[in-house]
């Protein structure tokens, strides 16, 4: 199953005060998130300030600004996307971003009945017969 | 990989339904809201890919009911080569201990799909060759996405899904065309058959480059369609500009008017649009079965239309599935009687399927369609009358033969008993809707009765009726019925396999033992095979063999076989068509004054 992940962005925010993202922030965070094995799944956003004194007063000032994204990680697990075509990915993305899996219903058709004997037969001759 | 069955679970009106799909072409028939669509709607979430299943398609009566998904199961046939294209396949993602569980080659494997959700973590494939081996495969393999993804795309069938209003052709602008709008996916399909791989090539600035490429489309495009357009040779086809950068599509045809698509009428619309989708899925998929999912296809059809239509559906069936549903009766009855399924819904039991093949299907398809006897349009011009509902399977079946194609658009009346010939010219013949016509007897004494009946005689002596008995193409006069047209050990053999057919249905009270064919036996061999057939049954049971499905049984057998064995089982059967078409023909130019 993907494991939930999360990832953080840090961005220096500049003396000014000014709050730019950065082209270079910009294009980690796309690429990260069109890596076809991490599914955006929820995200927050936090700031990292720190009071100065100025004319005995103090201020606060905003050092970094954390972007953190929570994904579903794909790799290394089968539902990995790496290599696949785009409807695949859509599909799996969709199947990721709408929940958990549903339990297989539990229906037993002609065809399930008769693969299910051959797999107990299979099992039975593979299971080494217990020295008595 | 054909489609053998489907199964459903709580999909809209149905509860459970197990669809069987015996031919290439079938057929849904029945009343409005009796669940045709449901039933060709289930099938399309067979296409994991490209449709996802919602809560609001659950049928109301589920346990499952509101937050469930319906379920869908798919089981399909694999020949050798597509069954030998899976096993390479899987090799390279099954661990080894479950590989060698299954066998390199099959000539007989099944792949059931099980769909119950959204994903791919939400279906399951298994495989099984009866009694040779079984598995799960979905269970087993390591990296599901990748194997899908090459499953999807070079094994498992295109299921593509069309309802009426989709294949239209709109004007569209080229963004629009580069987009995913399903309002203009036959536009798109029109300029990719015309050899157009990238829309934006038509945005291109340099205009004499943009109107050349448009009508090399063109002429790629007049030269496919003057092949698989009939109905009118002088039809012309132009790709235009039109007002706000949309193209649109001109046809000029034999009145040497142009009109644009959207002004012919919806008839004609619909059927230019599925020739393009059909020629699309041919160009894409190459060798790959498709099933092709249609929902009451041109309702708005002229009866030649709708011919043409199905003449359409015949071919596309030779490489392709097609299921569609239809109310119209020359969608249904110019069909196989075979491909028809008769679908019914009931307030307790929801949509169900009409499965008790031993009823006489054309009764039903007359009642599901709303059609009484005496809607005389349904009677053609000219008539072949036969006794009973074998000979007019079997004339059906005889008349798709190409050299006979010109007799199959003549309406095959059933008399529904030999007594009732006499009845049946009566009502057809100079007294009453004066048409013209054929009758078909055997040559035995109930149909020497019948000729001298008055009401036979008044109407058969006339110049546009003929009549054509069973003993024209033999040089005896033994008493024969149709079954003695066949050669005796095929109509045996199908015999046999009809009895074993229905060991299923409990109709015998001991085990059912092959007929066997030693010497010729004396005609009629149905009354050899009736007194066989009797030893079986149950002291008071009055069942006799239903000979239609015997025949039915007998020409599926001839359509296994290569065209010189065909020659030589139907030689008898194709003398009697002979006599039928040289009648025919004689007595056509009565029917056309």
């Amino acid at each position: 199953m993907p494991i939930t992940k999360h990832k953080i962005f840090k961005i220096k925010v500049s003396d000014d005060g000014k709050f730019t993202i950065s082209k270079t922030v910009e294009n980690t965070i796309n690429t990260f998130l069109s890596e076809a094995n991490n599914v955006y799944v929820n995200h927050s956003v936090t700031t990292l300030t720190e009071d100065v004194e100025e004319y005995d007063n103090l201020k606060t000032v905003c050092k970094y600004v954390l972007i953190s994204i929570i994904y579903k990680d794909l790799d290394s697990t089968t539902l990995s996307l790496k290599g696949t075509s785009n409807k695949i990915k859509k599909t799996v993305q969709r199947e990721i971003e709408s929940g958990n899996p549903i339990n297989e219903p539990d229906i037993l058709t002609e065809l399930d009945k008769e693969i299910k004997e051959f797999e107990s037969k299979t099992e039975k001759e593979n299971t080494p017969a217990s020295n008595v | 990989m054909k489609l053998k069955s489907v199964e459903i679970y709580d999909f809209k009106s149905i509860s459970y339904e197990k669809l069987e799909i015996q031919s290439s072409q079938l057929c849904l028939v029945g009343k409005n809201e009796s669940g045709k669509s449901s039933i060709i709607s289930a099938i399309s979430y067979l296409n994991i890919l490209e449709t996802e299943l919602e809560t609001s398609l659950l049928n109301k009566g589920s346990d499952r009911y509101p937050n469930g998904l319906p379920i869908i199961i798919g089981t399909f046939s694999l020949s050798q080569n597509v069954y030998a294209k899976l096993y390479k396949l899987i090799s390279e993602f099954l661990p080894n201990e479950n590989l060698s569980s299954l066998s390199k080659q099959s000539e007989n494997c099944l792949l059931q799909l099980k769909r119950w959700g959204n994903g791919i973590s939400n279906i399951s494939i298994s495989v099984l060759s009866s009694g040779k081996f079984g598995l799960k495969l979905s269970d087993k393999i390591s990296e599901l996405a990748k194997f899908y993804d090459l499953f999807f795309q070079d094994i498992y069938p295109e299921i593509e899904y069309f309802e009426n209003e989709d294949l239209l052709i709109e004007p569209s602008t080229i963004e629009e065309l580069s987009g995913s709008d399903k309002k203009f996916e036959t536009f798109r399909k029109l300029l990719v058959i015309g050899g157009c791989n990238d829309f934006n090539d038509l945005n291109n600035s340099d205009i004499n480059f943009v109107t050349t490429y448009l009508s090399d489309i063109e002429i790629k495009l007049n030269q496919i369609f003057k092949k698989h357009y009939k109905q009118d040779q002088s039809i012309n086809i132009k790709i235009v500009p039109a007002l706000g950068d949309k193209l649109n599509l001109i046809i000029r045809d034999s009145s040497n008017k142009s009109f644009s698509i959207n002004e012919r009428s919806p008839g004609f619309q619909y059927y230019f649009s599925f020739l393009v989708n059909k020629l699309y899925t041919k160009k894409v998929s190459g060798n790959k079965n498709n099933i092709i999912l249609l929902d009451e296809p041109g309702h708005s059809l002229h009866p030649k239309g709708a011919k043409d239509l199905l003449k359409s559906f015949d071919e596309i069936s030779e490489s392709s599935q097609i299921l569609y549903t239809t109310h119209n009766p020359f969608l249904a009855v110019r069909n196989c009687v075979d491909s028809l399924i008769f679908v019914n819904k009931t307030a307790k039991d929801g949509t169900k399927i009409n499965k008790k093949p031993f009823l006489n299907k054309y009764q039903i398809l007359r009642r599901e369609l709303g059609i009484m006897l005496n809607d005389s349009f349904l009677i053609g011009d000219i008539n072949l009358v036969v006794e009973g509902n074998t000979e007019k399977l079997a004339f059906h079946r005889l008349f798709q033969f190409e050299k006979y194609r010109d007799l199959e658009w003549m309406n095959i009346y059933n008399a529904d008993g030999v007594n009732n010939i006499p009845q049946a010219i009566n009502y057809l013949g100079k007294n009453n809707l004066k048409l013209s016509g054929i009758a078909i007897l055997d040559s035995d004494s109930e149909a020497d009765d019948v000729k001298k009946v008055k009401a036979y005689k008044n109407n058969i002596k006339e110049n546009n009726w003929e009549e054509v008995e069973i003993n024209n193409v033999f040089s005896d006069r033994k008493t024969r019925t149709f079954e003695d047209l066949f050669p005796q050990d095929l109509y045996v053999q199908a015999y046999n396999n009809y009895c074993n057919s229905l060991k299923a249905l409990a109709v015998f009270e001991k085990e059912f033992i092959d007929f066997e064919l030693t010497k010729e036996i004396e005609t009629p061999i149905i009354n050899t095979l009736s007194n066989h057939f009797k030893t079986f049954l149950p002291e008071n049971s009055k069942s006799s063999i239903t000979k239609q499905d015997v025949i039915r049984h007998l020409l599926d057998l001839v359509d296994a076989m290569s065209e010189k064995e065909q020659m030589s089982n139907l030689s008898n059967a194709f003398k009697l068509c002979d006599k039928i078409k040289t009648n025919f023909l004689k007595i056509e130019k009565y029917a056309n004054n």
